[in-house]
């Protein structure tokens, strides 16, 4: 589809001015961090300074315990990551390839899931884990998230699953083979990218979640997740937030979702969204 | 191209297969998706059920069922005036975001159809990028820019030499300001799935409309935006649904519900009944009313998309 | 047979004996140590490095004893997870409890209260150090549910350098409301910023100010029954003192937060916070930083909130009980307040503390910030939390009204009416004596 050249034009300045909304408030978050703490205040309007300070960065780095707190976020996030996975592609599986009497019944448990607000999941699951003794465990981290949010990856894996053409399964099926391995042995491998980037697109939301987190595993230093640990360290209203401080500790806990995200991009949109479409 | 292959007669071609293979296990596919199910009916419907049972009495944590209510908590409870305030709130908040999380995304991603690949790229990457920050992180710039002395936003008003404004004390303005921030968010998340439904409306169609003489806007009307529906569903559908859960954050960041609970909605009030005043046995029916009418709408949704996904065109 | 018999008695009488021995020099003293959490909103910017230090000192006192500190960015998520913490069978042991949630705390949870303590463990003498009116301020229902600790008082925070810019004499700042305004009028129209701004949240410390500072109340026990009476003519003074202030430019309706930015921006000469607030203002402000008392109201006496939290123990374990009272004396001590002033602005709750040059005596002199403090020490009060289940609900109320007063959207006497309505609906039925 071929558009005119004023067309084109005036399309471009559109977006440009849509860009710097957008990323306006971006410059300002990384702004600041560079910014020396009375610089703060006495220009506020101004995001960066020059030279770039980075006083905030190294309070942060001594303050808070990087690396210990980004292995948190790194295990919490890739064992959501992965047990969702493990779940959820069987049960793509069975909407998509089967037909049973259930299913649209199980279907709408799925999608329901999907409705309960966090308010409500929250405090009694924090409840089991208490009594299971795994407070303050990534283990207990993990594994009520994965109850939580799996019905994510079944409806979008599902959408995918379904455009998998039938002569394919049937081949397979003829060939003798049996439904666990027409799943991990023909489906999965050709449904790598999508799989891929479900599991990317499930690993940076759940690397940005706090609140869950928070209460989980807020209690010990030892099982803090960046975000958690920012929000703990940094954003205490009785004392005044140290607004340098948190800046620099918010891009300092962005940082790896953020180059996953630039490095995969291309990965993560094409076929994540392809998903979304099909459906 | 496949051909998306209809579910009858998939069904029809899997029990060909599976007398062919000698395979009738009935229970197969429920083995498959129990896992899953447990997690689900562990760690969500347990939580759910409680929460109904809760919603009849009341009482803290430590004492849920101190005090027997019943479904007179309901009578009470949609009766009440500040609640109904809360769901005009949580409307005007739907609203709000199907202007900028659904409708905004998608007139951009047309417009965006006009420029080259290498500047959709560019901006794909840049639209994106506030959804994958941390909420909590992203919104907390926002302070800034709603402080009323010294914020960007007022400080330009002043250069302007126009009034200062309490953007987030002042009733009217203060639930659009906090949407704006929620939309901000999702907003580069939208506009790449609606891109790339547009885009993905097959050329030669496209073309073949260019060859018989239609030009742009026709095309564009008459043979994207048909095909583009089932994306513009699901779109529809995400904001509804997920609509008020963008908007906490930027609620629980910036105004904490205020000014008098002017930008409070049934998320954020369930939020603040349940972990601010402990009232559990009221968030839990306010809980129950919030799940009762999003799975409405959800399993209305499922339909529909059930229905689309035989297209074939 | 005769022989094992005897053999049997000699070694059973010996078991016997040896268990007498060894038995009680086993379950003596319990050697094993115990650990236990102390729950705080303490920061590394905010009295971290105090309550490490206080740590550190007392398990070097007491070697068995293990303290894990947990810290919180605020009162509201400690309680939200303390509620689940004990819903979970897993109680910290000593916990800093606002006092915001004094009255619900001691209807609600399973606090252990002093007098339980005393009995079991001692510690008569060290009561007997403080005040009454001290002792007396973490008690509901007649029963005293904790140690009041962390107790800070407003000040008024001021720009120097401003003040001084505008034609006004720092050394001489105002003192009373009247003297504010006319100060905000010279300042308004010298520098065309605000005068005095007074920040407030959603635990009504501002309001209450406002309200007793007016010679008003907000709850009083009438007939045996809490109600809330804050819709008496002082109360709505006191909040139309406040709205006026806004309304004619000199002051700001604003959250603390906001408050302290406008302060470190030039946008206010003056910001009324905790004393607490005062090692984090003094690092941040790179001007003549400098603080006075509270402004009088007329001719009411000066009475403010006093603000803060108190030390509150949950531990069931009697072992855990007996290692979290001693940290709690450890804490409350001359050198443990000592400490705590320096390195966060808390006035101490010892008497003599601040005249003893062992202790606090040289610092309060270096810091004149600090003893304003301390001046506002016998104008506090407690700081009124509502009773009951509903209690927290209800002070939501209270502070919606002041949003909406002083946004103005409503005027102080429709506000007022309107919330001591509803509130007294919410505490319906919770009883008081006298």
């Amino acid at each position: 589809m071929t558009a005119s050249a004023s067309e084109r034009l005036a399309s471009r300045t559109i977006l440009l001015f849509a860009l710097v909304l957008v990323i306006t408030p971006l410059v300002y978050l990384v702004g600041l961090s560079f910014k020396a703490p009375e610089g703060i205040f006495s220009n506020p309007i101004v995001p960066f300074s020059w030279p770039l300070d980075l006083t905030n960065y190294r309070s942060v780095l001594q303050q808070m315990d990087v690396p210990k707190f980004f292995l948190n976020s790194l295990i919490y996030a890739g064992g959501v990551t992965l047990g969702q996975l493990i779940l959820a592609i069987p049960a793509a599986f069975a909407f998509s390839y089967y037909d049973f009497r259930f299913k649209n019944l199980l279907m709408s448990i799925v999608l329901i899931s999907l409705i309960v607000p966090f308010v409500v999941t929250y405090v009694p699951n924090y409840l089991l884990l208490a009594r299971w003794g795994l407070l303050n465990s990534l283990a207990g981290m993990i594994i009520p998230m994965l109850g939580i949010s799996v019905g994510f990856g079944i409806f979008l894996l599902r959408q995918h699953f379904q455009t998998f053409p039938q002569e394919v399964f049937d081949a397979a099926r003829i060939d003798g083979a049996n439904s666990w391995q027409v799943l991990w042995r023909v489906l999965v491998p050709s449904s790598l990218a999508p799989i891929v980037s479900v599991a990317i697109y499930v690993f940076i939301i759940t690397w940005n979640r706090f609140i869950w987190p928070l209460l989980v595993g807020g209690g010990d230093p030892a099982s803090y997740t960046m975000t958690v640990a920012v929000d703990i360290y940094y954003a205490n209203p009785e004392s005044g937030a140290n607004w340098g401080n948190l800046m620099a500790a918010s891009v300092v806990s962005t940082l790896p979702s953020l180059l996953l995200y630039i490095a995969l991009r291309k990965q993560i949109l094409r076929t994540f969204i392809e998903g979304a479409v099909k459906g | 191209m496949t051909a998306h292959p209809s579910l009858a007669h998939r069904v029809k071609q899997l029990s060909v297969a599976q007398m062919l293979a000698g395979v009738g296990n009935r229970l197969t596919p429920y083995l498959y998706l129990a896992p899953a199910l447990f997690f689900i009916g562990l760690f969500v419907l347990w939580p759910v059920a409680r929460a109904f049972y809760n919603s009849l009495y009341d009482g803290n944590l430590l004492f849920p069922y101190r005090e027997y209510v019943g479904p007179e908590r309901y009578v009470d409870l949609l009766t009440n005036e500040r609640f109904h305030q809360i769901l005009i709130q949580s409307a005007y908040y739907l609203v709000l975001m199907l202007a900028g999380a659904f409708a905004l995304p998608i007139l951009l991603a047309i417009v965006t159809l006009n420029v080259t690949e290498r500047e959709i790229g560019i901006f794909q990457s840049v639209f994106f990028l506030p959804t994958v920050i941390a909420a909590n992180i992203a919104v907390s710039v926002w302070i800034w820019f709603y402080n009323p002395t010294g914020g960007l936003f007022n400080t330009v008003l002043k250069a302007f030499g126009a009034e200062p404004v309490v953007w987030l004390r002042d009733k009217d303005l203060v639930i659009p300001a906090v949407a704006l921030v929620a939309i901000w968010k999702q907003f580069g998340f939208h506009y790449l799935i609606a891109l790339a439904g547009l885009k993905s409306v097959p050329k030669d169609l496209t073309e073949a409309a260019a060859v018989d003489g239609a030009n742009n806007r026709t095309i564009t009307r008459r043979v994207i935006l048909p095909l583009f529906g089932p994306t513009a569903l699901f779109l529809l559908v995400i904001t509804l649904i997920q609509g008020l859960e963008f908007t906490f954050v930027p609620i629980e960041v910036l105004t904490g519900g205020g000014p008098a609970g002017a930008s409070s909605n049934l998320i954020y009030s369930i939020y603040q009944e349940g972990f601010r005043t402990f009232r559990v046995g009221l968030a839990s029916a306010q809980s129950v009313v919030l799940i009762v009418l999003f799975g409405g709408l959800a399993y209305v949704q499922y339909r529909m998309l059930e229905r689309n996904v035989q297209y074939d065109r | 047979m005769r022989r094992p018999k005897y053999l049997l008695k000699f070694a059973a009488v010996h078991l016997i004996l040896a268990l007498c021995i060894v038995l009680p020099l086993g379950t003596a003293g319990a050697q094993d140590p115990v650990t236990i959490e102390y729950w705080n909103i303490n920061t590394d910017t905010f009295g971290g490095p105090q309550v490490e230090a206080l740590i550190a000192s007392f398990e070097e006192a007491n070697p068995n004893i293990n303290v894990e500190p947990r810290s919180f960015s605020e009162y509201q998520v400690l309680q939200q997870t303390l509620e689940t913490a004990i819903a979970g069978g897993n109680p910290p042991d000593v916990v800093q409890t606002g006092y915001p949630y004094l009255n619900y705390v001691g209807t609600s949870l399973p606090y252990v209260p002093i007098r339980e303590l005393v009995e079991k463990y001692g510690g008569e003498e060290f009561l007997a150090q403080f005040p009454q009116n001290i002792l007396d301020i973490p008690v509901v229902g007649g029963e005293q549910i904790g140690m009041a600790y962390s107790l800070s008082v407003p000040v008024v925070y001021y720009n120097a350098d401003l003040m001084r810019e505008a034609g006004l004499d720092p050394d001489n700042p105002p003192q009373t409301i009247e003297e504010w305004r006319e100060a905000g009028e010279i300042i308004k129209n010298e520098l065309g910023i605000h005068a005095i701004v007074w920040g407030y949240e959603q635990d009504n410390w501002t309001t209450q100010g406002f309200i007793n500072s007016a010679g008003g109340d907000l709850l009083a026990c009438v007939d045996g029954e809490w109600r809330a009476v804050f819709d008496s003519e002082e109360a709505i003074n006191g909040m139309q003192t406040w709205r006026d202030l806004i309304e004619a430019g000199y002051s700001l309706d604003a959250s603390n937060e906001e408050a302290r930015q406008a302060l470190l921006a030039g946008q206010t000469v003056a910001w009324v916070h905790s004393i607490a607030a005062r090692a984090g203002i003094q690092r941040d402000a790179d001007f003549d930083l400098r603080a006075t008392v509270y402004p009088q109201n007329g001719d009411n006496p000066v009475r403010v909130p006093g603000g803060g939290n108190f030390l509150t123990i949950y531990s069931q374990d009697p072992a855990k009980q007996e290692a979290a009272w001693k940290f709690m004396q450890h804490l409350l001590s001359p050198e443990g307040f000592t400490e705590w002033t320096i390195g966060t602005g808390y006035v101490p709750l010892l008497p003599g503390l601040t005249e003893d040059p062992a202790y606090l005596a040289d610092f309060v002199a270096e810091n004149p910030i600090q003893q304003v403090g301390m001046d506002m020490l016998e104008k506090a009060v407690t700081w009124v939390s509502f009773p009951g289940p509903n209690g927290l609900a209800a002070g939501l109320r209270l502070h919606e009204a002041a949003e909406l007063i002083l946004s103005g959207q409503e005027s102080a006497e429709v506000a007022l009416q309107d919330a001591a309505f509803e509130i007294n609906d919410l505490i319906a039925g919770e009883t008081c004596s006298g």
